[in-house]
């Protein structure tokens, strides 16, 4: 028995204050390196949906300024751009739309007549066409693009400003002439 | 272990933290200026779609916009001397405070 209490009395120990110090301490060093790291974590989000508006645009981007090139701009006003491919005075003529499937997030390419459908780009939840004010012969497309996210629950849908701008070669009867 | 082992282990460790959020800081910072280059080049390309619509080219620049992502930048272009008369070459510069961007392009005139 006198051994044990021996024993219990030469135990040693860190201090009440010893303990609150440290704990403070800790806490501040640990609260700093998690406020640090939930930045980087909103950070790197905005990142992944930017570039991944990004991807998504270039992809668009392409069909789009291919046709403008070529065809003179019949509609350019919201959600829809229309092209139209220049008679040659002896035949028909046909159109290309541009045009948003909201259900299917899809940008889709129709020509008429015959209603032939392609998709041109995928995760696409808006698009806005509009001739620039600044400049005639120029149309301005805007996509949203359908971020992903993390999860079912962190989708959103991202800008991918500035947008960009084509020049309509074929400017005769062109709604942005 | 008393109380001033302690402060100097959270001292050490305080430090280390220190250097290892300086350098994702610095990974931040990289992150950026690499997103601002991205940007200002869309800027210009845009630019440089709306010089070849116009017509004869001259210096300018363009009105400071809507800021993106909290960065307003700067659009300017002038139009390089060329050996050729038909020729005419834009060049587009965007800059922001982090630094600018340039672009050139050039279209044939009959």
């Amino acid at each position: 028995m006198k051994a044990l209490r021996r024993l219990l009395h030469e135990q040693s120990g860190f201090t009440a204050v010893e303990m609150i110090v440290t704990m403070a301490l800790v806490t501040v060093v640990t609260g700093g390196m998690v406020s640090t790291f939930a930045i980087f974590d909103r950070v790197q989000t905005a990142w992944r949906d930017r570039n991944q508006a990004r991807a998504v645009s270039v992809v668009a981007e392409e069909a789009i300024v291919r046709d403008a090139r070529v065809y003179r701009v019949v509609s350019a006003s919201g959600a829809t751009l229309v092209l139209q491919a220049p008679s040659d005075g002896d035949g028909p003529t046909f159109t290309v739309s541009y045009s948003v499937n909201q259900a299917g997030q899809e940008l889709i390419r129709t020509v008429q007549p015959g209603n032939s459908q392609t998709v041109v780009a995928h995760g696409v939840a808006n698009m806005t066409a509009s001739c620039n004010t600044g400049q005639k012969g120029v149309v301005h497309v805007l996509l949203s693009i359908a971020a992903v996210g993390a999860g079912p629950n962190d989708a959103k849908t991202v800008d991918d400003v500035p947008g960009f701008d084509v020049a309509s070669r074929n400017q005769t009867g062109s709604v942005c002439a | 272990m008393g109380l001033v082992e302690v402060l100097v282990s959270v001292a050490l460790l305080a430090v280390a933290v220190s250097a290892l959020l300086g350098t994702s800081g610095t990974i931040l910072v990289g992150a950026n200026t690499a997103e601002r280059r991205t940007v200002e080049q869309r800027l210009a390309r845009n630019q440089l779609e709306q010089l070849e619509a116009g017509g004869a080219c001259s210096n300018g620049s363009a009105p400071t916009g809507q800021p993106i992502d909290g960065t307003k930048y700067a659009i300017s272009w002038d139009c390089p001397a060329t050996s050729n008369s038909h020729y005419t070459e834009y060049r587009v510069t965007v800059t922001d405070p982090s630094g600018s961007y340039s672009l050139s392009a050039g279209k044939w005139v009959p």
